[in-house]
């Protein structure tokens, strides 16, 4: 029976058989003879990228019909005209250029336009000097199937992809001018791009991302948001007057996405006014409010969002904008490092009892008091709530139990900055901080992001324990050594001392039932202890959790999860199913992975991109 | 209730329904002339063919029916087989051919999936030369050509 003649004579089988094989094993059986040649080469060119070009793409002038995938991060003008001319079945293409000239582009997007194209990635270098060009070309082409629109100046690329936007049918149009923009005020730039897009290309358009934009200390005489009335200018009424094409064409967007804008205050509230679909909006690192908006009602507002890198006081202006426009179906609020005295009286209450997610950086204890004020009196119906910077000692001012929302609170994030904690200023704040979770019966999803890896699990499942042992060690100096027994690195600061020896090995060693796995010299010393801590140190069992992110935040080898750590963490909650991390590193050790995959393989481990 | 399954080569087999049943070709069949005590016949396999097919679905009678999702998961690598699944493919290529065509025609696509991972990664890995030792393939290039095609692809192998 021949091999070729049979199996790979079927097409459905020849598919399944190539779809485990990476792309050099193709070309290797292409190579095998002429038979296979002919059922492997096109499957070998479905998918090509092309890190450097050696040759000049000739091998796209004979197979490039079957290319479906394409990225090439080196292309010159010839190198478009071939892929123009020998790749008309392209679904997806990335391309870098670095010498391409304008005109290339221009007679390339010209010809090419597939029909079938649904994703289109350029980085483009100089992009600023380029885009006046670039984009009416793009804009002028019948993209049917496009739906991921790209685009990026140099040193951007590859492009992070964004969040997978709810939207249906959503385009994605992202301008990322960081180097040749910077400068340039951005409602330039809108009419420049967005008016200039065919009808076509824009009548979908869900989802606009401008980012980045001038930033207000760039400029010069710019409108401060805090002025008021910045929409009512000569400025104002000029681009209303002179863009009337833009506003139409805006109509349908539904999530708009501003990225360090400076002075787009105008825009954002004629943007908001005249596009009666949004329903998200967020302002990244963005110094404008939403002066001028008026009573206009938001009618779908679902989500806003707004992160800035100042501390502005802008209670007022927020409670002017919440309590004048009418947001029905707001439910989801985040504010980020832009209210350091936000209060109850920012939030009108008619906004507070709808809110089911709340996001907030607090940044003093004082902010944090006003916050555990704000769901003590509101807030009836959280379900998710996010609390970045809090501090040991504002964590003490916290009373989960008496939230209005501790019923049903179900997810909790809390990014705890902590400070080494020695002996001269260590304030154990165990017990709240355990109260987080003793009072949130309904909670499923903890998340928390960690400078001082260790110390959080300690903190996390040890609580009350973490407590006594502390009070322990600091009346028994010499007795350092035996108490942290678990430690695998010693201490090289006083301020470490403590932070190692809460750590969950520590932990671990506290419980009898804990002991199997450790090594006999670590049990030995162990033992010591136990004696004396073990009725009170049990791990405080959490099977309310089902999910667990975690991140380091710091580049620390030694933050790496350990197996004792992971046992400590996986015993406390019974019913975990799900280990989530951040970030680019991988926390777990290698050992700490197999122990997980052999004792508790119903635990699912990922990488979870934020 | 057992079935009755007729080979090309007019050999019955006795299995039970929710074996046969692994084979959506089969189902179907029992499901479109109901239940009848007729041997269900499969022209298209041999007896021996059908014999470690039938092993195959006995062994995995428990198994979860997978979905559409699951079979077109592009995690499931290559080297994701059983180690049963693996040692029930060490026969000979004939044979593994055979049992390749025999699920593509009882649409048992646990088994095909299988089969068509095994056939793959003999493939992975070898050098042209050695993909025709393995399969027994007469290389049909003239000297030339070769030459031709290993400069065409030389471009792949530095990407």
């Amino acid at each position: 029976m021949s091999f070729s003649t049979n199996c790979f004579a079927i097409p459905a089988l020849l598919d399944k058989i190539v779809s485990h094989l990476d792309s050099p094993d193709l070309f290797k059986a292409a190579t095998v003879c002429s038979s296979w040649q002919d059922a492997f080469l096109k499957y070998a060119f479905r998918d090509i990228v092309y890190l450097r070009n050696t040759n000049g793409f000739q091998e796209l002038a004979e197979h490039g019909r079957h290319v479906q995938q394409l990225k090439t991060f080196s292309v010159f003008d010839s190198d478009l005209d071939i892929i123009a001319s020998h790749c008309p079945n392209l679904k997806g293409l990335t391309l870098e250029t670095e010498d391409t000239s304008i005109d290339a582009l221009y007679d390339f997007f010209q010809r090419v336009a597939p029909r079938g194209l649904s994703r289109l990635e350029l980085h483009l270098k100089h992009m600023g000097r380029q885009r006046h060009l670039i984009f009416p070309v793009l804009a002028s082409q019948a993209w049917p199937s496009l739906t991921t629109l790209t685009l990026s100046g140099r040193g951007t690329s590859p492009a992070t992809p964004g969040p997978q936007s709810r939207l249906p049918n959503s385009i994605e149009y992202r301008a990322q001018l960081r180097e040749a923009q910077k400068r340039e005020p951005w409602r330039m730039f809108v009419p420049d791009t967005l008016d200039t897009l065919s009808p076509e290309a824009v009548k979908e358009l869900h989802r606009l991302t401008l980012s980045p934009f001038e930033e207000e200390e760039e400029q010069e005489g710019g409108t401060r948001p805090e002025d008021g009335n910045s929409n009512d200018g000569g400025e104002g009424q000029e681009s209303q007057a002179r863009d009337p094409i833009v506003w139409k064409r805006l109509k349908t967007v539904r999530l708009v996405e501003v990225e360090a804008s400076g002075n787009g205050q105008t825009f954002l509230v004629q943007l908001l006014q005249r596009s009666p679909e949004i329903q998200a909006v967020h302002l990244e690192r963005s110094t404008v409010f939403l002066n001028g908006m008026g009573n206009h009602p938001l009618l779908h507002l679902h989500t806003f969002s707004i992160e800035g890198r100042k501390q502005l006081h802008l209670e007022s202006t927020l409670f002017t904008f919440f309590s004048s426009c009418q947001l029905p179906q707001l439910r989801s609020l985040t504010l980020q490092s832009v209210f350091p005295m936000f209060t109850r009286s920012s939030l009108p209450p008619q906004i507070m009892d709808r809110l089911e997610h709340l996001s907030r950086r607090v940044t003093t204890g004082a902010e944090t008091q006003h916050l555990d004020h704000l769901l003590t009196v509101g807030c009836p119906r959280l379900e998710r709530l996010s609390i970045q910077g809090l501090k040991w000692s504002d964590s003490s001012t916290t009373r989960p139990d008496r939230w209005r929302c501790r019923a049903i609170l179900r997810e909790f994030e809390g990014g705890l900055v902590i400070p080494y904690w020695g002996r001269a200023n260590a304030v154990p704040p165990v017990p709240t901080v355990h109260d987080v979770y003793r009072h949130l019966p309904a909670l499923r999803r903890l998340r928390f992001s960690q400078r001082r890896f260790r110390l959080f699990y300690g903190w996390l499942v040890g609580l009350t324990s973490l407590n006594e042992l502390y009070k322990r060690i600091e009346t028994d100096e010499g007795g350092d050594g035996g108490v942290g027994g678990g430690m695998d690195t010693p201490p090289d600061e006083q301020g470490d001392e403590l932070l190692y020896v809460i750590t969950p090995s520590s932990l671990v060693s506290m419980s009898e039932n804990n002991l199997e796995g450790i090594d006999p010299e670590t049990a030995s010393t162990m033992a010591t202890t136990t004696a004396a801590t073990a009725t009170t140190n049990r791990t405080p069992p959490l099977p309310q959790i089902r999910t667990l992110e975690v991140e380091i935040l710091e580049d620390e080898s030694e933050a790496a999860l350990r197996v004792m750590e992971l046992q400590t963490v996986v015993r406390a909650m019974p019913n975990l199913e799900a280990i989530w991390y951040l970030g680019r590193r991988n926390p777990f050790t290698h050992a700490a992975w197999e122990w997980v995959g052999r004792t508790r393989p119903d635990i699912c481990i990922g990488h979870l991109h934020s | 209730m057992p079935i009755t399954l007729l080979s090309l080569d007019d050999v019955q087999f006795k299995v039970d329904k929710e074996v046969a049943e692994r084979s959506i070709l089969i189902k179907n069949m029992i499901e479109d002339v109901g239940e009848s005590d007729a041997p269900i016949p499969l022209p298209n396999v041999s007896s021996s063919v059908l014999k470690k097919v039938i092993e195959y679905c006995e062994h995995h009678r428990n198994d979860p029916v997978q979905t559409q999702d699951e079979t077109d998961d592009p995690r499931k690598r290559s080297n994701d087989i059983e180690e049963w699944d693996m040692k029930f493919m060490m026969v000979d290529q004939e044979m593994l051919f055979e049992i390749i065509l025999a699920a593509n025609y009882l649409d048992i696509k646990p088994l095909l999936d299988v089969g068509c991972k095994t056939v793959a990664n003999i493939i992975k890995g070898k050098t042209p030369e050695e993909i025709r030792k393995v399969f027994n393939i007469v290389n049909d290039f003239t000297p030339e050509e070769e030459a031709q095609i290993k400069k065409e692809n030389e471009w792949a192998e530095d990407r």
